[in-house]
């Protein structure tokens, strides 16, 4: 295998064919360790619901991103390939989520919260790209008690007008404090996990009482104004995006009017540089800084829109095997500007993209249009910037060798020459996981199930007699994206292991 | 709020960037890594076993950057932690490369991918029906690299179900 890579354990890592019957039919990767947190009872439907948090895996924070691995003898290089907890059907992920957020204990489809917690936010393990994709929400706990309000009403209207002031407002207090809540949407990878969808401006999110809709923090009252929600009520989701092939062409414009904004910053700086072409300090720095707007130059015109690099290394942490990568993270603010306002992010707009909302089948609105994109330049990775440019600068992070031999300096400047501008990484990559992940946050016991089989979704018929009129349109649930995924990983896994095939010789 | 984070270039910075990497070559690692440590802070206690293996990426990372030379220290430095005998062996002679690829090869004929790999039911199916003679056939054309590289890949995988159909038949037959 390709050094660096860590060594299989035999008896934990592979099962053979002539293994034990138990052993070859047994469910794998385990599911990781998990401890009790709450239960909750639902008065509508019956049942008792056990939550749990787990214990002993690591979760996606701090700019890293976790998935379980598994050994693959198949793979001589890379030793190892993707894998997924063995749940029935798709649903919340289980590392994608906040660390308080609790996840029910024999599924992935029920996400909680215990009660006096704050908001948690988890992601679905689905990333939608393209398309239309319905999935529907079903509140189990959360929204509105306007019932158990009336009630006590009724039963102060007895006491006097002292004590019926004092108890309603005590029983209101009461009320906010014990009232769970929820919020559903969509959110890209950039979004926090620790607060509720929709506070930044990568996530979109629809509140549980009256369905605003909350983007970059802010409220807006768009839908029709249905009935606030209830224990049982399903919120249905249609989102749909453009084409890949047209989000690229997005891409790429915005690419193009960033580097002429580099190019004009820099035509700026001529006059400085003529000016202080006798001064050494304020060269120096500005020729640093030349350098610094090329090495951007050179990580934007370096992109490949149709690549995916997932770069992601095999560990073993705590006996289980995951891929760790580095995730996507906000994006730092450009210090260039020119007149023209292409070269800006938020001036740019996924063509014909909305989240329509569904309230138990009956059409509210659109809660909003246009989203951002998500591609890369729109999306980078955390990145080391400092190291990445000093290796395209000089080509080598060591040059110990050079430095020793001062008389052969133009040997040395030919060396240089060669190696200089090689970037060893970039930062404008897609590792196949970009797109938007149906989000769910939970406050104060809310708790929320997602659907994503066909034949659980009980508005999909309705939905796709409605949107798939011309024939050419497709609505997908979350499932098959789900499959999809699956296939997709298998064939990347193959094609990352034949490129380090041909490295290699 | 705008949550987007504001990083302004400072020159003060990035000179002595410069400066220290023409005198000392050493100093780059030493900040990469001072800059791991300082990520790996935020972790809690129990990621702290992340540490080390971040340090196996940044090898990684130097590992294609240092010339030939210090290639084979950090070969010899990578064995010894990794405690992999089978590379130094592989390393050695030419002999021992044939003798090791031969249990490797009756190995992968034993190996159950499905279950090894496990995950859920569209990972199994695909694992058991799929994954490993589209591995060999992309394989195939990588190394081949013909001209019409969709109809060699399809006759190979059509090839390998009429093999798999020729051998259930027989498999029957003996039954």
């Amino acid at each position: 295998m390709k050094l660096g890579i860590i060594p299989y354990q035999e008896g934990t890592d592979i099962v053979y064919k002539n293994a034990l019957q138990g052993q070859q039919e047994g469910k794998r990767p385990n599911l990781p360790q998990m401890e009790a947190t709450h239960q909750i009872k639902s008065s509508v439907q019956g049942t008792s619901y056990e939550f749990v948090r787990t214990e002993d895996i690591p979760l996606n924070r701090r700019h890293f991103v976790y998935r379980p691995c598994s050994a693959n003898p198949f793979f001589t290089i890379l030793g190892y390939g993707c894998t997924e907890y063995p749940f029935d059907h798709s649903g919340m992920s289980v590392m994608d989520r906040s660390e308080g957020l609790s996840i029910s204990r024999d599924g992935n489809d029920l996400v909680s919260v215990p009660d006096q917690y704050g908001w948690r936010t988890a992601r679905s393990d689905v990333c939608i790209k393209e398309g239309m994709t319905y999935w529907e929400v079903e509140v189990i706990r959360g929204g509105n008690k306007k019932f158990a309000d009336g009630v006590n009403n009724k039963e102060n209207a007895d006491d006097s007008v002292d004590e019926v002031q004092s108890g309603i407002y005590e029983k209101m207090h009461k009320q906010v404090n014990d009232t769970p809540h929820l919020r559903f949407g969509v959110c890209r990878r950039e979004a926090s996990l620790e607060a509720p969808v929709g506070f930044d401006v990568y996530g979109y999110g629809i509140r549980d009482i009256s369905l605003e809709s909350i983007h970059e923090g802010k409220l807006n009252c768009v839908l029709e104004n249905g009935s606030p929600l209830k224990e049982g009520d399903k919120i249905g989701f249609l989102l749909s995006l453009p084409s890949i092939h047209t989000q690229i062409k997005q891409a790429k414009e915005f690419t193009k009017r960033r580097i002429f904004a580099l190019n004009s910053h820099m035509d700026t700086m001529n006059e400085p540089w003529r000016e202080d072409a006798e001064n050494g300090p304020s060269r120096k720095k500005l020729k640093q800084e030349t350098t610094n707007k090329e090495f951007q130059r050179a990580l934007l015109e370096d992109i490949e829109y149709n690549d995916v690099v997932r770069d992601q290394i095999a560990i073993r942490y705590k006996n289980q095997l995951f891929f760790e990568a580095t995730d996507y993270v906000k994006t730092t603010k450009p210090e260039y500007y020119s007149s023209d306002k292409r070269e800006r992010q938020d001036y740019y707009q996924l063509e014909d993209s909305y989240l329509a909302i569904f309230q138990n089948g009956k059409y509210l609105g659109k809660a909003f249009e246009n989203l951002k994109p998500l591609l890369p330049p729109f999306s980078e990775l955390q990145y080391n910037e400092k190291f990445y440019l000093g290796y395209w600068q000089h080509g080598e992070a060591r040059d110990e060798s050079n430095d020793k031999n001062t008389t052969s300096a133009k040997k040395k400047k030919q060396q240089q020459k060669k190696k200089k501008g090689l970037i060893l990484r970039n930062k404008y990559v897609n590792n196949n996981k970009l797109g938007y992940y149906p989000t769910i946050s939970c406050f104060n016991g809310g708790t929320a199930r997602i659907i994503s089989e066909e034949d659980k979704l009980e508005y999909l018929d309705q939905i796709r007699s409605a949107y798939c009129v011309d024939g050419n349109s497709k609505v997908n649930t979350l499932d098959t994206l789900y499959k999809e995924q699956i296939a997709e990983d298998i064939v990347w896994d193959i094609i990352d292991e034949l490129e380090q095939i041909a490295l290699q010789q | 709020m705008n949550e987007s984070e504001n990083s302004p270039q400072h020159n003060e910075v990035t000179v002595p960037m410069v400066e220290d990497t023409s005198s000392n070559a050493d100093i780059p690692m030493e900040q990469i890594q001072r800059e791991d440590n300082k990520n790996y802070d935020k972790h809690d206690n129990e990621c702290f076993d992340m540490n080390g293996n971040h340090n196996n990426n940044s090898d990684n990372l130097q590992f294609d950057s240092v010339p030939s030379s210090a290639t084979k220290d950090l070969k010899n430095i990578k064995s010894v932690t990794n405690q992999n005998v089978k590379i130094e062996e592989s390393s050695s002679t030419n002999s021992v490369i044939e003798e090791s690829s031969e249990p490797k090869i009756s190995k992968l004929e034993n190996v159950n991918l499905a279950a090894t790999v496990g995950g859920s039911q569209t990972r199994k199916y695909l694992n058991t029906n799929v994954t490993p003679h589209l591995l060999a056939g992309m394989r195939l054309i990588a190394v081949q690299q013909p001209e019409d590289p969709l109809r060699v890949l399809g006759e190979y995988l059509i090839e390998q179900s009429n093999i798999l159909k020729s051998g259930e038949k027989e498999s029957n037959a003996s039954k």
